[in-house]
């Protein structure tokens, strides 16, 4: 019981944090995260459908499954341009804007692919595995990596007034960001990299991304200064 | 507490410790038959076969020197809610063979699991320090009345594999070598002079592929071969002492599965060339092992210290039956002056489609005989084992129970027929395997060769993209080219191959024991847990809305001042006057 709420407080307890700690709840940013948070569930469940339709079964063609993968993870940026641009936000800036929605999806990701294991698991049967903990671990650096996503996309939204050469870098850093998840999910999925292992390397890609948003976001501030 | 913490820095950093390799029960043959689960990794904790339950994610551990077939049948037949079954093999496995009561019993074990589909995945394991550890410490838990639970202090098993890959082609490669005499121009139209044909099979069939077995079921023959190529060899480099016959060394593949190699070797085969044969010796299981003893038939057999046997074919055709008959004399004389004991078998082989054939041989010479070859097998098995498809190589199999004098003597034995029948004529007779001079050099080579064979994954069909499988197959051709006239690979199709085959990738995981803490691990992670959430809090306010921020939020409120409710607030009221 007690590793339950272990991994349920590191599963979703930091969206809260992030949303009470940072200026977010004082602009009313709760619209823009429920967008983002529905957002996500309507592109899971697409994904989950797409999935079903195309992916063949039992298939022994990696190549086959993870190229139809790849392009179905391509719906999470028709969902997220949908949550940012389709539906009716409250009268606050790009920034705040841009985390608000990043902040929903990684709690609607965390819910679903985090806590929901966890939660079944548990109901399961009384048995845990450490296994678990590295799935509320993984909800942390899935919030860490859309928040870094998110100040990656806010310069890229705004992208007009920005240098050629720091654009380049923005283009290469936002790819970055958009496939680097797919890509060690594959090799979790290939049986290249154990569990622990996968961890890691989200750790790691993520930090270093956010590292690439944040001098990115320093750079574009000079500039624009 | 400090043993707690420690234990809780050892689970972290698990992943860094040592580990060992665990083998993964086939999944199936190549004829598409299951046999193991589909699942390639496993982790739970470590418990133990007492009692009847079977608990939710944990790995059962059995010895296997003390497990039944029953018992092993009653926890993989049935789905169940284990994470695996481990079957710990005894840690002189690889090392100096296995006892023969071990060795025994691991293949009624094997047996069992080729009777029937396992529906939870299966390991093999040797026993380590830390696996016996574990499982000493396992013991003790029962014994207290406290078995082990995922909330109880207790071990863990992780096992890591590869997922297997689909093969691209289902091929078999055989390998053949021809040493040519000095007058075979290879002028079209004119008969090739007679040849002697020397083969082994040099794969196996082992219920788990990624182990280093079938050293004596396939590799002791096949470096045996190897070794009186290169014997031949130097006869052949001179040309005063070059014959005026052909050897051919032929390395086949699919020798489990009723040595289909050599069948369609035969089959493919120059009719000239087959005609030309006058004499094949098949060496096939001469390593003289504990694991081929256990296969005997009875237990009087399996008693006995092995003894090499010859097999040949009472052929019903009586055109051939004279130089069969010669050719078996001619191997019995060649066992008696090289002093070893040898025992003669026959049986009679019966007429049929290759199919047929393919479905009923299980040594080599039968093949042969069809076509009219005389034919013998050596082998240190005393019959043929009859009716089993795949022939399974135990795992008890290793190069470490091979005893190098016995494939001696049988390549000695093989070695002065092969000499008499290049050179019947000649006086003193030469010898071709002598042992009084570079003893240590032949031994060396087919331990070398041994080991090589049997710890390379060398299951049928090959999946060529296996660096292990190339290097292998690099490795004989290589050889065989070097010392010989002409060597050539042989590509055959095995039959009854679906139209797509899993290779038998993913045959080895990583294995590590993990002690892992409970409660208190809760209650670090608890406190881990808090610390985290309370210092991402800090660095949030902090990074957003500054120092200021947070200190205000922890500075004491002003008092307010009290309402006076009679006669307004006091400030008021001096106001006024």
């Amino acid at each position: 019981m007690l590793r339950v709420l272990n991994c349920v407080a590191l599963c979703i307890f930091p969206h809260f944090i992030y949303y009470y700690a940072t200026p977010l709840s004082e602009y009313e940013a709760l619209t823009s995260t429920s967008y983002g948070a529905l957002a996500a569930v309507g592109t899971a469940l697409v994904k989950g459908c797409l999935t079903a339709l195309f992916v063949p079964a039992g298939s022994d063609n990696v190549f086959l499954r993870v190229s139809i993968a790849a392009a179905i993870s391509g719906a999470d940026v028709v969902g997220l341009w949908y949550a940012l641009t389709k539906l009716p936000h409250r009268n606050i800036s790009n920034s705040h804007k841009f985390q608000a929605v990043a902040l929903g999806w990684a709690f609607a990701c965390a819910l679903l692919f985090q806590l929901a294991p966890i939660l079944a698991a548990f109901l399961g049967s009384p048995d845990f595995s450490f296994s678990h903990v590295l799935g509320a671990v993984t909800a942390n650096i899935h919030l860490a990596h859309m928040l870094s996503m998110a100040c990656a996309g806010v310069l890229f939204w705004s992208k007009r007034a920005k240098p050629a050469g720091l654009l380049a870098v923005l283009r290469l850093v936002v790819v970055a960001h958009a496939v680097t998840p797919a890509a060690i999910s594959v090799l979790a999925d290939l049986g290249r990299v154990s569990s622990a292992q996968s961890v890691l390397l989200q750790a790691g890609s993520s930090g270093l991304l956010a590292a690439c948003s944040w001098w990115l976001w320093q750079q574009g501030s000079a500039k624009a200064a | 507490m400090v043993t707690k913490v420690l234990a809780l820095l050892a689970l972290v950093l698990a992943p860094l410790a040592g580990a060992q390799t665990a083998y993964r029960l086939l999944q199936a043959d190549y004829q598409g038959r299951q046999i193991g689960s589909k699942h390639y990794s496993a982790d739970g904790y470590v418990t133990l076969p007492r009692g009847s339950a079977k608990p939710y994610k944990a790995v059962m551990v059995l010895p296997v020197n003390s497990t039944s077939p029953e018992a092993l049948a009653d926890y993989t037949q049935q789905k169940s809610s284990l994470s695996c079954v481990l079957l710990v093999l005894p840690s002189s496995w690889d090392s100096s063979g296995m006892p023969a009561a071990d060795a025994s019993n691991l293949l009624r074990l094997e047996q069992q699991l080729l009777a029937a589909p396992a529906q939870v995945p299966v390991f093999f394991a040797k026993e380590t320090a830390a696996l016996a550890d574990a499982v000493a410490e396992t013991h003790a838990m029962f014994e207290r009345g406290a078995p082990p639970t995922l909330q109880t202090d207790r071990y863990q098993l992780a096992l890591q594999g590869k997922m297997p890959t689909q093969l691209a082609s289902k091929q078999a490669t055989n390998y053949v070598a021809t040493l040519r005499a000095a007058d075979d121009h290879l002028k079209l139209g004119v008969p090739p002079p007679p040849a002697l044909l020397l083969t082994a099979h040099f794969d196996s069939f082992s219920l788990a592929p990624g182990s280093p077995a079938g050293a004596d079921a396939a590799a002791s023959g096949a470096a045996a071969c190897l070794l009186l190529l290169r014997l031949l060899h130097r006869l052949y480099a001179s040309p005063e002492t070059r014959p005026s016959r052909n050897v051919m060394v032929l390395l086949t593949t699919g020798g489990p599965y009723g040595q289909q190699g050599l069948l369609h070797w035969a089959a493919d085969a120059d009719p000239a060339q087959l005609e030309a044969i006058e004499a094949a010796i098949v060496l096939d299981s001469i390593g003289g092992s504990v694991a081929v003893q256990q296969q005997a038939a009875t237990d009087s057999l399996r008693r006995q210290q092995p003894q090499l046997h010859m097999h040949h074919a009472a052929d019903s055709s009586s055109s051939s039956s004279s130089s069969n008959v010669a050719w078996v004399d001619a191997v019995a004389a060649a066992a008696a002056r090289m002093g070893v004991q040898l025992t003669a078998v026959q049986q009679e082989v019966a007429a049929g489609t290759d199919a047929a054939a393919a479905a009923s041989a299980s040594l080599g010479h039968e093949h042969l005989a069809r076509k009219g070859v005389p034919a013998v097998s050596l082998s240190y098995m005393t019959a043929a084992p009859v009716g089993q498809q795949p022939r399974v190589s135990s795992l008890a199999d290793t190069a470490a129970a091979i005893n190098l004098d016995r494939v001696l003597d049988a390549a000695q034995v093989a070695a002065d027929a092969i000499s008499r029948w290049l050179y019947p004529q000649l006086e003193p007779q030469l010898c071709l395997l002598d042992l009084s001079s570079e003893p240590q050099q032949h031994r060396d080579f087919l331990a070398g060769w041994i080991k090589l064979l049997s710890t390379a994954p060398s299951m049928m069909p090959f999946d060529k993209a296996d660096p292990g499988i190339s290097l292998l197959h690099e490795n004989i051709f290589q050889f065989m080219r070097t010392h010989s006239h002409s060597a050539k690979r042989h590509m055959w199709t095995p039959a009854g191959t679906p139209a797509s085959i899993t290779a038998f990738g993913g045959t080895t995981a990583t294995m590590r024991v993990l002690k892992a803490a409970g409660f208190m691990q809760d209650m670090l992670l608890l406190a881990a847990v808090l610390l985290y959430l309370g210092g991402l809090w800090v660095v949030l306010v902090v990074a957003t809305r500054g120092w200021a921020e947070l200190r205000a939020m922890w500075a004491p409120k002003p008092a307010t001042r009290r309402r006076n409710t009679k006669g307004g607030s006091s400030s008021n009221s001096s106001k006024r006057s």
